[in-house]
């Protein structure tokens, strides 16, 4: 995908190649919107005065039908600012416009040249409070696209530039409003016929009359997004979306939300290379005919009853995709027999594999994905029941590749597990293991109240189950999630690259078996966690002490050091003046799937 | 051809504002300016800027400085007083915003125009050609045509959530 950034405030036209249009036929004098031939603008004089140069007395006298042409000798004046030029020309082509009969649209060079004058008229410096042009479009480029049609209602040379801005726009957000009409997204696709990328947020009811609507306005699209919130329903057809796809011989990024009502269909095209379609539920036939299909994500419904038959999705998948990078399926009904449809595909460039919400997605399923696709850089089996077993077959196979690894909602996975993913997966810089280290039962309110009972009644063998520790030390990672491991009770990261630490909701972490060697951290998340362990946080993160000082550590017999961690350490003051690090305690709920 | 030594370290100029009030500038950082660096390039180290009065002129030359003081470490810095530079009034801005435009600089340019419209975002029509203190020349036709060309679901004045982008 292009990676066009959109300037956080101004999420509109923003990237554009051209500043001026080639607009054929600018009969009017951008002044006072008359006609300019044969007129002589009775701006002409003022803004002959503006220009800085002395010379611009030479340049009222300077009468000469060759003045057509833009060169013209420089006369040596005591400044000769080469940006003034223009100002020059424009001074002199307003002589021009009043003296010579200057055809129009004779040649592009002229049409350009006109199009930068009227630009360049608007500059008053008398003080009527206008802005230069070229000031102005900087000024009114930046502005939301209400706010842009605004602007074009408060003057002609405002309207005009406004109306530029529209034409050259490549990239547009709308958020359409409750009560719109459909009427109004169009009039404002027609003022922009350039478009490139488009993405709507509805919060009124779509249908296929605004895929119409797009595809008229639009002949240029190449990445479309139709996003739906709390108050909109999108009512599109599985027939009509496959339509749109398919005669939009251009479009290669497609991302649509609220898909349930697509019933079954059928998209085929070869230039679609990104597709992202979410809420599916009960869809009697998805087909993907799209040769070139490099990124897909289907998010299913969490509805019951989603009668959508994943494996012959898949299937088909398999054979008509063959290029596909990145799959992400996020369902409940997925099983291991889907997992076997998209092993038996023989995806050979696939090295995003993504298969969330799974229960029914087992250990067999990690020997099937292993054996077909060694390759992979990012593995997301949240919500699955891999076992740590799992993620050993994980380790020996991806070991060279892997650099993401989610495991996400895994109940049956322990800090064991982890610990090993984390030492034997070298090229790892992201692993999020949320809510995996708990135990649902043991947290639940009315458990709490009878804490010291239960814990007596806890078989030991489940015991290790709920102080589990975890030790990782590893060169590359930079993003560690923990959110919600409440089963998590001591915590050792010797982590140089990591960025990024989410303890959200880490209730049992105990502060004095919390021990941070990350001098790269930025952020640490902790919200939902006591008191205690965020002021603890605080403390080592702002420090770089080294780790011998620190705890105490039993060399083996084989020369090898255990590191323990420690029981008890006394925290060092907060101290300022080292190297400043952020702790953002978020207010953001637990991610849950 | 250069007139200045070559074992001078910092080649000062000498910026006169329409005032002819005079004012020294290392050149290294003067060239910020794209206007005052082709100048320099003929030549120049007296340069005239007959459009910038003295106080523009001085704030443009503090504007430079910091800016041309610009390393890894001080970036915090210079965005907190790029934040404070445009704490100004309106006029104060176009003043600048003409001289930026005159003396090309461009991120001064985009520093004011982003200041601009960040205070002309929401605003109604009316609330902006006060402003600019543009005069309406729309006649009645054609404001009513720039309307029904340009409605958007919302009225004068309102708060514009739902329309512009999130």
């Amino acid at each position: 995908m292009k990676g066009r950034l959109s300037h956080p405030s101004t999420p509109i036209p923003n990237d554009f190649v051209r500043k001026t249009g080639k607009k054929r036929g600018g009969y009017n004098c951008g002044r006072c919107g008359l006609p300019k031939k044969g007129h002589v603008c009775d701006f002409t004089k003022d803004s002959i005065n503006e220009v800085p140069t002395p010379t611009s007395g030479d340049a009222k006298s300077f009468v000469s039908p060759s003045m057509s042409s833009v060169i013209r000798p420089q006369p040596p004046p005591p400044p000769p600012p080469r940006q003034a030029v223009p100002q020059l020309r424009r001074a002199l082509s307003f002589d021009d416009i009043g003296v010579t009969d200057e055809s129009p649209g004779s040649d592009d060079d002229d049409d350009e040249r006109e199009e930068l004058l009227d630009l360049e008229s608007e500059l008053d410096i008398s003080g009527s409070g206008k802005l230069p042009a070229n000031c102005l479009w900087e000024v009114l480029k930046r502005l939301p696209p209400s706010s842009l049609l605004s602007s074009a209602k408060v003057c002609k040379g405002w309207r005009d530039v406004s109306r530029r801005i529209w034409r050259s726009a490549e990239e547009l957000r709308l958020g359409v409003p409750v009560n719109a009409q459909i009427g109004l997204v169009g009039s404002v696709l027609k003022k922009c016929p350039g478009l490139v990328k488009l993405s709507l947020r509805m919060k009124s009811d779509v249908d296929a009359t605004m895929l119409a609507c797009i595809a008229f306005s639009c002949p240029n699209l190449d990445s479309l997004e139709i996003l739906t919130s709390d108050t909109s329903v999108n009512r599109i057809t599985g027939d009509e979306l496959g339509r749109f796809v398919a005669e939009k011989r251009c479009l290669t990024n497609l991302k649509m939300e609220g898909c349930s009502n697509l019933g079954g269909f059928t998209l085929s095209s070869t230039s679609l290379s990104a597709l992202c379609l979410s809420d599916l539920f009960c869809h009697s036939k998805m087909v993907f005919n799209c040769p070139n299909l490099k990124e897909i994500s289907l998010e299913f419904s969490r509805q019951e009853n989603d009668n959508t038959d994943l494996t012959a999705m898949v299937d088909g998948l398999g054979k008509s995709c063959p290029r596909l990078q990145n799959i992400h399926v996020a369902s409940v009904r997925l099983t291991h027999a889907v997992v076997l449809a998209l092993t038996a595909a023989n995806l050979r460039g696939l090295r995003m594999l993504s298969l969330v919400l799974g229960s029914e997605i087992t250990d067999a399923s990690v020997a099937a994905i292993s054996s077909s696709y060694s390759w992979l850089e990012l593995l997301d089996l949240s919500g699955s029941s891999i076992t740590d077993s799992g993620i050993g077959m994980i380790c020996n196979v991806f070991p060279e590749t892997l650099s993401n690894l989610l495991l996400a909602l895994c109940p049956n996975i322990t800090s064991s597990g982890i610990q090993f993913a984390a030492a034997q997966l070298p090229n790892l810089e992201l692993m999020d293991c949320g809510m995996s280290i708990c135990n649902p039962d043991l947290d639940s309110p009315a458990s709490q109240k009878n804490d010291n009972v239960e814990l007596q009644r806890t078989p030991s063998s489940k015991l290790h189950l709920i102080y589990q520790k975890l030790i990782i030390k590893h060169s590359r990672l930079k993003k560690l999630s923990l959110w919600g491991c409440s089963s998590l009770d001591s915590l050792y990261l010797n982590c140089p690259e990591l960025n990024d630490l989410n303890l959200n909701s880490c209730i049992n972490l105990n502060p004095e078996r919390l021990l941070l060697q990350c001098p790269n951290l930025e952020s640490v998340h902790a919200s939902g966690c006591e008191d205690t362990l965020v002021e603890t946080l605080k403390n080592q993160v702002s420090d770089d002490f080294t780790a011998e000082d620190y705890f105490p550590c039993k060399r083996l017999p084989d020369g090898s050091k255990r590191i323990r961690v420690p029981l008890l350490y006394s925290p060092q003051p907060f101290d300022d003046a080292k190297r400043k690090r952020r702790i953002s305690k978020q207010r953001s709920a637990v991610l849950v799937y | 051809m250069a007139s200045s030594s070559k074992t001078e370290q910092k080649k000062m100029l000498i910026l006169k504002s329409s005032e002819e009030e005079e004012f020294e500038i290392e050149e290294s950082i003067a060239v910020q300016s794209g206007t005052i660096k082709n100048m320099v390039e003929d030549d120049f180290t007296l340069i005239p800027l007959p459009n910038v009065d003295t106080e523009t002129l001085i704030k443009i030359i503090k504007y430079m400085k910091k800016h041309g003081e610009k390393t890894k470490s001080n970036e915090k810095d210079i965005e907190e007083f790029d934040k404070e530079f445009v704490k100004k009034s309106f006029t104060e801005l176009k003043e600048l915003v003409l001289a930026a435009n005159y003396l090309h600089i461009t991120s001064l340019i985009d520093l004011l125009c982003q200041a601009f419209a960040d205070r002309i975002k929401n605003k109604s029509v009316k609330a902006i050609r006060e402003i600019f203190g543009i005069p309406n020349d729309f006649t009645p036709e054609e404001e009513a045509e720039v309307y029904e060309q340009h409605k958007w679901a919302h009225e004068e004045g309102k708060e514009h959530i739902d329309h512009s982008a999130y």
